[in-house]
């Protein structure tokens, strides 16, 4: 049979970083990057932090040129949406009918933002902060408003919310549970996080929903709470979570649990296709069953491990995963997977801005979330890895050095970070 | 008054550009504790001592209300400006009233609120150096980054507009110069109260939900009637007036130091550690509050063996007391490896400074980062040429020419604030960058690199997901 080689769909950062790591490994075969967005893939990170603020401009944002692109031989299909596989003959077909072979096909689709419920029209002043364009949008609003409601206080709402507060716009952030970043996060962090945000201006209302939404006059919005309080803004950036880009996948048979099941080889059940990034869902020693994961590390790690599967060097995806966010300048770095951790010690003063949170599940280390401590999380991702056991006394004791616990001190440069 | 001393020297004297008046260490050393004259003919005990000054400064029984009869003034302009403030503000309270006052402001001044300002400090000073560096290879050093830092930090604190400092910069001066005429620093001052007016009644018209303090004493003092409005108004004056010239002094006159005193400045760059030692002997050495508050005799007290009598005036100098050679040997030395904590450069007692935590942590980080981004940072004029604020209430210089080695042009920078410590960098180019081996951020093991890393760093900088790396070209 012919080599079709491989088509990846998506051009987000996993789909990025794996078409690189190929051609790096060596592979020679077709390349095939497929994705719905016009733009060359770009960061999403700072879209929420250095890019909305104002820092750098758009152009900072993209991995590479077009020549680039032609230089490693990688075909690029650019606003090109898939809108379904045949499994059996073994190729995409794109919204405009296109048809592309594989050998292998690799769904990168990423995730999406769940939109506000109850909303009956698209409203200028809405933003969904997700892709380049939102952003693009965003900034440009952002430059004229005063006020702005941020819906839900996940990583990217609060992120926006500090970069508005910053400027000195006024700032409501409206959120249905009752912390901040609420299932991702330990309450000590979520604590420090509200001072810190508050400091910066920001005003919270905790668990309460939008009962109504409108637009009292041209280009301004007005947000009317479950309890009834109302809240005009210039501007209303919904980040109410997202939700795995699926329906490719599970149209083509292929079974999906919040996100495209894949085993610890990151393949589905069909040995010709794999997922890796936001949208896949796999289980692996750090986590409790399926988990799906949203970050640069996850995207990076699963890429690498993918492209030496595809090209030889099958190795099981195993790394441990760390995500980080930048609130107005204060730093939380988080290794490890924090869910159905039932105790939680404090190395440093919670009462501060800097200090780390260790969870543990059962007696085990299952997470460390650090503020403005990277050290502690530098040490957290080694004693991760390394699997080494942590005891909650040696954690919360500033006189135990915890890298010390590490079996031998591998150079940083030596471990795939 | 009717135990004047015949030959009692006149107050003030004149001082050096580097050290108090000479006439203070003699009068120390022949009678510690003595009579001058003030310019309005009256006469004031003058303290030069360490322990005596302290002994003043941290007792009670003396007076710092300028109402009080024998209060000493320092100049026309001076009577003038404090006898008729209303109303006193801390520094011219006594206690209860002086307890009640400052205790609302203690936590917005405490250590660890005011550690919430460094990143912001840090921003600015980069932010700073930057402008300088852009500009060219030579500014003056007091306005362009002495005057301008802690200028943004009050106003960021207050939340005062940064873009009105030139407004409130000049009524600051205008009313620290002693020698002006009595009606400018008045005139001054009210002009600032009327400007601060406006700015309460706009904060108060549009609360948003802003955190700066002044919409804090807005929300707990003036509003439910703790302070009046005026109060208030003499509060954030007072706030704003010290938070900017001290600290801006000092800056300069810090730098200046270490410019003067090369190895010292070298031995600082080797050693950051030592920068918390060297800020306390800049203060000491400088003691730029150099005419610190006066104070009036309540009742009899004896300091030192000498009976000061009730409503007697008192010169407790505190620029005298940080060159007592029994505190501090070699004490017209400027030595930042010494032992200075103890100092008095912030005075002593009740109304010790309240703004000392926030005006070290801007030294603090003044000194770590100015030198290192400008290590060949030198006077552009001879020091004979350099004009000091000898002057006004607060002891400075006027203008600080400076000049550096325009700085090669470098193919990348990068902003180390932002790394998250992913390491892609290092992926991308290992011979350029590499992790630190505890806190995973990056470090740049070659700044000058060859021409054939150039596209390794590029790539580094198109990878990093915090966007640290700038490739400058
Ligand atoms: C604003 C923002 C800030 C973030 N900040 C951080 C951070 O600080 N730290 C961190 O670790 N992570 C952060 N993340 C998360 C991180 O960016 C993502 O985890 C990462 O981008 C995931 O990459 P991906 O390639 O899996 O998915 P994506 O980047 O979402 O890419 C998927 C791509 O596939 C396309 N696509 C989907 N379906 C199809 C189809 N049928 N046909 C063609 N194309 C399709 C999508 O349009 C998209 O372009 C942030 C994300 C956002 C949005
Ligand atoms: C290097 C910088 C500074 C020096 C050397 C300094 C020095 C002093 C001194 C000597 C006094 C006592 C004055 C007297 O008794 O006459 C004082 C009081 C005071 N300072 Fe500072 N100061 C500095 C920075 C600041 C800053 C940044 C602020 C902040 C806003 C500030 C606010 C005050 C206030 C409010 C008082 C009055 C306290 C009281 O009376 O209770 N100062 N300062
Ligand atoms: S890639 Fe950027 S964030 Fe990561 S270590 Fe390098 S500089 Fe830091």
């Amino acid at each position: 049979m012919a080599d079709d080689g491989i088509v990846v769909v998506g051009t987000g950062q996993a789909a990025f970083q794996l078409v690189g790591f190929l051609r790096d490994e060596g592979y020679a075969g077709t390349i095939r990057l497929v994705g719905d967005e016009a733009h060359l893939p770009y960061q999403r990170p700072p879209l929420s932090k250095a890019f909305m603020n104002g820092d750098c401009e758009i152009d900072s944002l993209f991995f590479q040129s077009r020549e680039h692109f032609q230089k490693r031989d990688i075909e690029l299909h650019l606003g090109a949406r898939v809108t379904r596989i045949d499994r059996a003959s073994r190729f995409v077909e794109t919204a405009t009918g296109v048809r592309l072979p594989y050998s292998h096909l690799v769904l990168a689709t990423g995730a999406r933002n769940r939109n506000l419920p109850g909303l009956d029209k698209p409203y200028p002043w809405l933003v969904n902060l997700r892709g380049l364009d939102d952003a693009g949008n965003m900034r440009e609003r952002l430059g004229g408003a005063r006020e702005v409601v941020v819906v839900g206080a996940g990583f990217l709402g609060l992120e926006f919310a500090a970069v508005a507060a910053k400027k000195g716009l006024a700032v409501t952030v409206i959120e249905a549970g009752p912390t901040l970043m609420g299932r991702a996060i330990s309450a000590p962090v979520a604590a420090a996080f509200r001072r810190h945000h508050e400091a910066l201006g920001v005003r919270f209302l905790l668990g309460t929903t939008l009962a109504a939404l409108d637009e009292p006059a041209p280009g301004r919005c007005r947000v009317v709470t479950r309890e009834g309080e109302v809240i005009e803004a210039d501007l209303l950036i919904s980040s109410i979570g997202v939700q795995p880009n699926v329906e490719l996948a599970q149209d083509a048979g292929l079974r999906c649990e919040n996100g495209i099941v894949v085993d610890a080889f990151l393949n589905t059940e069909d040995p010709a296709i794999s997922a890796i990034g936001d949208c896949a869902a796999f289980e692996s020693r750090f986590s409790l069953g399926l988990c799906r994961i949203e970050s640069v590390q996850n995207a990076m790690d699963q890429a690498r491990c993918l492209a030496r599967t595809l090209t030889g060097n099958r190795a099981p995806y195993d790394a441990a995963p760390w995500f980080w966010s930048d609130q107005g300048g204060l730093k939380l770095q988080i290794a490890g997977l924090s869910h159905g951790a039932d105790q939680c010690v404090i190395r440093g003063d919670a009462q501060t801005l800097s200090f780390s949170a260790y969870l543990f599940r059962a007696g085990r280390l299952v997470a460390v979330e650090s503020v403005a401590r990277p050290a502690d999380h530098m040490a957290a991702r080694r004693l991760l890895n390394a699997g080494v056991e942590v005891q909650p006394q040696q954690a919360q004791d500033l006189n135990v050095d915890l890298k010390s616990l590490l079996p031998v001190a591998e150079p940083l440069a030596a471990q795939p970070v | 008054m009717s135990h004047d001393h015949a030959n009692a020297p006149a107050f003030p004297m004149k001082r050096c550009p580097f050290s108090p008046p000479p006439e203070y260490a003699q009068i120390r050393a022949e009678a510690p504790v003595s009579k001058v004259t003030m310019p309005d003919g009256s006469q004031a005990w003058l303290l030069t001592r360490y322990d005596d000054v302290k002994a003043v400064l941290g007792d009670n029984r003396f007076s710092t209300d300028p109402a009080k009869d024998g209060y000493p003034f320092i100049s026309p302009a001076r009577a003038s400006l404090l006898k008729y403030e209303k109303p006193a503000t801390l520094i011219r309270l006594d206690p209860p009233e002086h307890t009640k006052h400052r205790r609302m402001l203690t936590k917005e001044f405490m250590i660890t609120q005011v550690e919430a300002m460094r990143p912001f400090i840090q921003e600015t000073v980069d932010a700073l150096l930057d402008e300088m560096i852009a500009k060219g290879d030579a500014c003056d050093f007091a306005e362009e980054f002495a005057l301008a830092l802690p200028t943004a930090v009050i106003a960021n604190m207050l939340g005062v507009p940064y873009e009105d400092r030139e407004f409130f910069q000049e009524r600051a001066q205008a009313k620290l110069d002693l020698t002006a005429d009595p009606s400018v620093p008045l005139k001054a001052g009210e002009e600032m109260r009327a400007y601060l007016d406006t700015l309460i009644t706009e904060k108060m018209a549009n609360p948003g939900n802003r955190s700066d303090l002044i919409s804090r004493l807005i929300g707990t003092q003036l509003v439910p009637g703790h302070l009046s409005r005026e109060e208030v108004l003499a509060t954030i004056e007072l706030l704003l007036m010290g938070g900017h010239e001290t600290t801006a002094n000092m800056i300069a006159l810090g730098t200046l130091s270490l410019l003067t005193n090369p190895d010292q400045k070298q031995a600082l760059i080797d050693d950051p550690s030592l920068v918390k030692n060297a800020i306390e002997e800049m203060l000491r050495f400088h003691t730029i509050v150099h005419y610190n508050g006066p104070r009036v005799a309540m009742e009899d007290v004896e300091v030192a063996g000498q009976l000061i009598r009730k409503g007697e005036g008192v010169m407790a100098m505190i620029s005298a007391a940080n060159r007592d050679p029994e505190k501090f040997p070699d004490p017209d030395k400027f030595d930042i490896r010494r032992e200075a904590r103890h100092h008095v450069a912030f005075s002593y007692g009740v109304h010790q400074c309240l703004g000392q935590h926030l005006a070290r942590l801007e030294l603090s980080i003044v000194f770590t980062t100015l030198f290192q981004r400008l290590p060949s940072l030198e006077l552009a004029v001879p020091v004979e040429e350099l004009k000091f604020n000898s002057d006004a209430f607060v002891y400075g210089i006027k203008s600080l020419p400076l000049k550096w080695e325009p700085k090669m042009q470098k193919f990348f920078s990068v902003d180390y604030s932002r790394c998250v410590g992913g390491g892609l960098c290092v992926m991308a180019a290992p011979k350029v960058f590499a992790q630190n081996e505890d806190d995973g951020l990056v470090i740049v093991l070659d700044d000058n690199p060859p021409a054939e890393e150039h596209e390794n760093i590029r790539e580094a900088a198109r990878l990093c997901p915090a966007l640290c790396i700038h490739i400058d070209k």
